[in-house]
Order: structure tokens, then sequence, then C-alpha cells
């Protein structure tokens, strides 16, 4: 297995002549929780995009578990568990018959599927809604069914946009337990998220994006220690608000 | 059918290919579309028969009931097999996104272990299973009323429905073409506006075709029949068509040939096209936008002045801002404008498009039934509302809805559509006759029949209003197929009073208030939710 779980070199991502990202490096070890921040707009659906293979990147190389995920060979998405904060769910589908879609893509055992099925089910809490349409279910029902899409595999790799979206308190504090469990498991896990403070309590990592460009990649420990307030909120208004985003580079390495 | 070896031969994966063509056909049978249009309970199984299949059965019936006993076999066959290739067409252009290409498959199944080629394969066959009920749905009737013609005999049996699966395929295929060709996801919207133009250039042949039996006074439709035009004969279905009325097979197959080839030819043009987006979502740039004319018509104080409250202001900003920017949307609404664009076209070039004002004649009856066509086409426009991409927005207007909302959409759709329409069409009147008070008059009338029938129809279609509906898209907002039978009967009957009284300043003043009246007194659908 190789010791780098995600690793991006040299991304650069263009929509027609504007440039998103800028020369992106980063890397997500095994057992690791990498938050991964920055304001509306920085780039960071974009990045998630591109590493799970969704976007072609303009240039640079990404390696999920060693193999390119934009390539036919189908290893790097075995491993991939996504959440896309447009949901990437069938409107018209049930819960249940999603669900046996996702694990029929994934060619899983059906009794191995079932029974993960059903953990999943129970930790969301999605039993009264597991045979309803998936347009008639509300935003935060239809987070824990992505959620449960995406985790229905045992993904090795789990990328997150905004997972907590829409999710009420139990489901929150459900998904902060079981990232930490898959982590200890060895999961390498990519965060992404506006939530700071439970960035804060959940991520090894953090990395920082502003106009497509990482201001900061530093333990989460770290960066809050050097915080004026000790808060992570702090230390990303201090690197994101500002227009010399340049002067600040490389400020928390 | 297909085994899991089989599979595995071509290269598919058999357990995500099943999975994947389960759940679009479960989809294409659970659309919003058809459960909505049939009053079905949510989680029901709606078959598509009800509306697409459904509407192309029964014009199929009332073609074949038109022909029966007064042609020939092979002016039968030409006629229904034609037909067969425009609605094929036009169902693979207006349908296409619903049946062929999900954007949300990207996000389902992109980032998932499953090959391209797998998921290519299944979109394919789920698009082979719709052509082939469009084909079915228009092959039955012909096939079985043909068999009453005076000269087919249990042949035909075989023979029609060998030609119409050539014209089926072939059709389906060259539009299937066309899209792998110029790319799929956002290109192909564009092309979707290139091909519903292509639909309405073939209807224009098909209404040169109508308008020669009208206009020959001395035989009708046995003489034309009997004798059509030399374009006719050159048209690829009356080749095929000459197969089957006289029991050959040669043009048969080699049409059977030349669709395989076609048909081929889409499979691997899709296949390659699809294999590109299955797994890169459409780069999605942000748009700028310029204000348009309605935003500077709506912005401060001026829309105060045209309607009489800023909500009523913003439902008219959204409706027309819908009919401008979503192409999807404007590919859905060509195709119902085309018949009245392919009369105002044809009866100027053939010299059939005089002035009603100047006396009755068979040469001013074109004009009129371009304004009793555009007429026909109000349901459908205020229907195709809910399949824009911006009618989830609706939600934010529903709380206050009230008639003189309706009435703003019915103002966006005469701004949007009609009235540049209408102007246009005045101008080229102004051309024609060298009269500008016949052309005004035209154009006033024309105006206010349109304006009564979008009152008309906002009281059975917007009675459950387009834009107060759940905001599903797709969403149909009733039997529309009843309110676009009253619309086309209440058009020609208009068209008709409107024909006899032109010549008569008087009557057409009086004509034009009673028009005028009607439209006031109806009251807009628009009851509170």
């Amino acid at each position: 297995m190789p010791t780098t779980a995600i690793a991006v070199e040299g991304l650069t991502h263009r929509y027609g002549d504007k440039a998103v990202l800028h020369d992106i490096a980063f890397s997500v070890q095994w057992g690791e929780i990498c938050g991964y921040l920055g304001p509306n707009g920085a780039g960071k659906s974009t990045t998630l995009k591109t590493v799970v293979g969704l976007l072609k990147p303009s240039e640079g190389r990404i390696r999920i578990d060693g193999k390119d995920p934009a390539s036919e060979d189908l290893g790097a998405r075995e491993v991939i568990g996504y959440v896309s904060h447009e949901g990437g769910l069938y409107q018209l589908l049930s819960v249940r018959e999603h669900l046996t879609l996702v694990a029929d893509l994934h060619e899983l055992d059906e009794d191995a599927s079932k029974t993960r099925t059903d953990e999943l089910v129970a930790l969301f809490e999605m039993e009264k809604f597991i045979d309803k349409r998936i347009d008639s279910l509300s935003r935060g029902q239809r987070q824990r069914v992505a959620l449960c899409c995406a985790l229905i595999h045992n993904p090795k790799v789990l990328l997150l946009d905004e997972p907590l979206t829409g999710l009420d308190v139990s489901a929150a504090r459900a998904l902060r337990k079981l990232l930490r469990e898959m982590a200890d498991d060895g999961a390498a896990i990519l965060y992404c998220s506006h939530i700071l403070d439970v960035v804060e309590r959940v991520c090894d990592r953090a990395i920082i994006l502003a106009d497509g460009r990482i201001v900061a990649d530093a333990p989460t420990s770290e960066l809050v220690a050097q915080a004026e307030d000790k808060t992570l909120e702090s230390v990303f208004h201090a690197l994101t608000r500002t227009d010399k985003i340049e002067d600040l580079k490389g400020a928390f390495d | 059918m297909l085994s899991d070896e089989t599979l595995q031969r071509l290269g598919v994966q058999p357990r995500p290919f099943k999975a994947l063509l389960r759940t679009f056909v479960t989809m294409d049978l659970r659309g919003q579309f058809y459960a909505q249009a049939t009053n079905a309970k949510p989680g029901e199984l709606i078959s598509p028969l009800f509306w697409v299949v459904g509407q192309l059965l029964t014009v199929s019936v009332l073609l074949c009931a038109v022909l029966q006993g007064r042609v020939e076999a092979w002016f039968y066959a030409t006629s229904n097999l034609s037909v067969t290739a425009l609605f094929m067409f036009s169902a693979i252009v207006v349908e296409f996104q619903e049946a062929a290409y999900d954007p949300a498959d990207v996000q389902v199944v992109g980032h998932r272990p499953v090959t391209a080629r797998t998921w290519s394969s299944a979109r394919i066959l789920n698009l082979g299973l719709y052509v082939a009920l469009i084909g079915v749905a228009l092959t039955l009737f012909p096939t079985l009323m043909g068999l009453g013609l005076r000269d087919t005999g249990p042949s035909w049996l075989v023979l029609y429905p060998w030609a119409s699966a050539i014209v089926a395929v072939g059709t389906a295929s060259g539009a299937l073409l066309l899209y792998a060709v110029s790319g799929i996801g956002a290109p192909g919207e564009n092309l979707r506006r290139v091909a519903a133009w292509v639909q309405i250039v073939a209807i224009l042949g098909l209404f040169y075709g109508g308008q020669l039996m009208l206009r020959n006074a001395s035989g009708g439709l046995e003489l034309f029949a009997a004798n059509p035009p030399a374009w006719i004969h050159q048209l690829p279905t009356a080749f095929l068509a000459n197969d089957v009325a006289s029991g050959g097979w040669l043009f048969l197959a080699a049409g059977t040939l030349i669709s395989g080839a076609m048909a081929y030819g889409a499979l691997l043009g899709l296949r390659r096209a699809w294999t590109r987006v299955a797994r890169v979502a459409p780069a999605q740039s942000q748009v700028e936008v310029k204000p348009g004319a309605a935003d500077a018509m709506l912005s401060g104080t001026a829309s105060g002045s045209i309607f009489p409250s800023r909500h009523e202001g913003a439902i008219f900003w959204l409706t027309f801002t819908m009919l401008s920017r979503d192409g999807e949307l404007k590919s859905r609404n060509l195709p119902a404008l085309a018949m009245a664009a392919s009369a105002a076209i044809l009866g100027p070039l053939i010299g059939q498009y005089a002035d009603p004002m100047a006396g009755h004649s068979t040469d001013a009856v074109l004009p009129i039934a371009t304004m009793v066509l555009l007429v026909t086409a109000i349901p459908t426009l205020l229907n195709n509302l809910s399949f824009s991409r911006d009618h989830e927005a609706v939600w934010r207007l529903r709380p206050r809805w009230g008639a003189k909302a309706a009435r703003a959409v019915q103002t966006a759709v005469h701004a949007r559509i009609f009235v540049p329409l209408l102007l246009a069409h005045g101008v080229l009147l102004f051309a024609m006759w060298r009269d500008p008070i016949g052309a005004i008059a035209y154009t006033v009338i024309a105006f206010l029949i349109l304006d009564l029938v979008m009152r008309l129809v906002s009281r059975t279609l917007l009675g459950s209003p387009i834009l107060r509906r759940p905001a599903a898209r797709g969403a149909t907002v009733g039997s529309i197929s009843t309110v676009a039978a009253g619309v086309s009967a209440l058009a020609s009957v208009l068209g008709g009073v409107w024909f006899y009284v032109a010549p008569y300043p008087a009557l057409l003043g009086g004509f034009a208030l009673l028009l005028f009246v009607a439209a006031q007194s109806v009251r807009t659908g628009g009851a509170r939710p």
C-alpha cells in the first residue's frame, strides 16, 4: 500500500481562461483527517471534483492510493467515497433503491452490503424514510442518504464536501464519531467545510485555501496555537480576508 | 437476453450494467411528467404510454382515419412513414435530455468503479427502448388499418412494419448522430435548437403537401394522392412505400442496410461522446449576464408603473428570463411554433398570402391559418414553463399568488414570444401587401385573439397555475391534451369568423371589439393556493 492516500501535485484548474486553482500541492496520509477550508469561491469543491476524477485538471498530477482516479483503471475509484455538495442522488429513486444501486455499482457482496446498509440506516436514523422517494425528502434527510451512499462500501479514502449541510445534531454527532473511527481504522479523509469549530475538533490537520491558492497547511493544533484568541476561526479570518495573500503564504509552514 | 458472459465479452461490467439499466428504466417510468399528467399517486409506476406514446398513437389514428378508403396503399404508406420520421425526430430532439443523458449521472456514477463503456451501454440500451416504444406507437395503427385498404394483402402485415422500423431506426440514428458529432452536454443545447429548426423545415415540406391539397379545388385529397407532386416521389419514405405497396423488397433491403449502418454509426458516436462526459462534469464556468430589456424595465420605480406591485413584476421578470435564457426551454418551445412559422414562410413563397381584408379568396386563407396555428401553441408554451431550470425558484412566488400574478405570466409570454413574432410578421405583411392599415389591423386582431385564448387557457391550465405548482421540474399542469384540443377548435372558429368578416371594415371592427371585451371579461385563473 502506498504511504500516501491522497497525493496532489501542481494542480491547476481553469474554467475557460480563468484559473480557479493555482499550483495546488498537498497530501493526506492513511489514518489522517485533513480539513480543507476556504471562503466561498476559493476552489474547495473544484479541488475535490478533480481529486475524485470528475473534473480533468488543466495541469498537475493526482493519485489516490497510488492510482490515477481519472483513468479507466478502476483501482482508485474502488476505494473512494465521495459526498458532493450537489448531493449526487437520483431524485426519482427511493432511498432503498439508491443504496441497492450503489451496492451494485461497487459489486458488493449482497449479504455484506445488506449488513452495512442496516448499520448505516440505523446510525443515521433513516428507517422511517428508507422507502420514500428521494425527491420527497428534506434537505437533511437527503444529506444522510448521500452520506450512506458514500460510506456503504467502506471506502479507504473519503472526500466530503460540506457533509454536515442540513444534518441535525444527532446525525452530525454520529458522523463525527464515525469519521474518527474510520480514521483510527486507517482511512484517509479530506473534509471540506465552513464549520470551523467542527474542523477544529475533528481534523488532525487543516489546509486553508484562498483565491485558489493554499495559504496554510499545518496540524490544526499548531494553527490554533498561533492564533490570538486560540481559535481556527481567527486564523481563517486573518488568512482569507486580506488582499495580500501572497505575503502570508507559508506563514504557518 | 444479455448473459453475464456476453456482457463481459463486450467489455461491460454485468452487475453495474444491469443495475444502471434497471435504474434508468425505473426513472423513465417514474418521471413526474407522467405521474402529474395522470394524477398518479407518488411511487406508482406510470407508463409513458399515456403521454408521449398516447399522443403519437392519437396522431397516427387521425392520419390513418383521414387517409383510409381515400388513397392507394403507396400514398398511405408514404404519408405514415413520413409522419413516423417527423415525430421520431421530434421526440429525440425534444426528449433527448430526459431519455438519454441525465446530468446527474456524472455526480452519481462518475466517481464509482464503473467503466464508461458500462455506463454508456446502459444509456444506449435505455435509449433503444425509448426509440422502440415510440416506433411501435407510430407503427401499430398504420399497420392494422392499412390492411383495410383496397390494394393491400397479407404481405402488408410484414412489409409495412419492416419499412416503419427502417424509418424509425434511421431517423433516430440520424438525430443521435447529430448529437454525437456535436458533443453532449452544454453544446448539445445549441444543437437542439438547430435540430428544432430542422424540424421546422421538415414541417414546411409536409405543410406544402397539405396546402396543395387545400388549393386543389377540383379534386381534393383523392386527386392529390393519385397525382402527387414529383418531389414526394423523391422522399426516402416514398421509395420504401413502393416496396410496401408492390410487395417488393429491394428498397427495403437497401433501407435496412442504410439504417443499420446509421444505427451503428450513432452507437459508436454516442459511445465516444458519452465516454467523454461519463467521467468529466461539463465545465461550469461562471456566466456573466448583461441586464436585458426586462431587467431595465423592472428596475427602480419603472416596475411600479407597469405592474401594480413589485411581486407581479418579479413574476413577469422570472417568466421572461426563463423564456430568454433557458436554451432547453427554447428548444422545447420551437417545435410548438414550427407550424405557424412554416405557414408564414411558405405562404409568401407560393403566393398564397393575400390580404383577407381585400376580399374572400383562397389565397387569403393562409395568413389567417398562420394565426390559428400560432394560437394552438399557447397550451404547450405555458406548459413548457415548468420544464425550465428556473422553475424550482417559483416556490418564492407561491405564497402571494393571485389573479394578477397569473396575468404577469401571460404578459411575459406575450412580451417574449408573441409580440416580437407579431411585429416581425406585421413587417412581412406590410412588405407584401403595401397596405399599412391592413397590416396593422391584421396584427391587432391577431394579438386580440392570442390574448383572449391565453386568458381562457389560463382559466383551465393556470387555474392550477403553472408557476404555483410544486416546484417539480417537468410537472405538467393537468390534462394538456384536452386543453390543446379545445384551443384548436376555438382557434379554428375564431379564424373562420375573422376570414368572413375581414373584407367588411364595420364587421371587422365589431369583431375586434368583441374579442377585446371577451378577453377583459375572462377572469384569469389565480385563486390563492
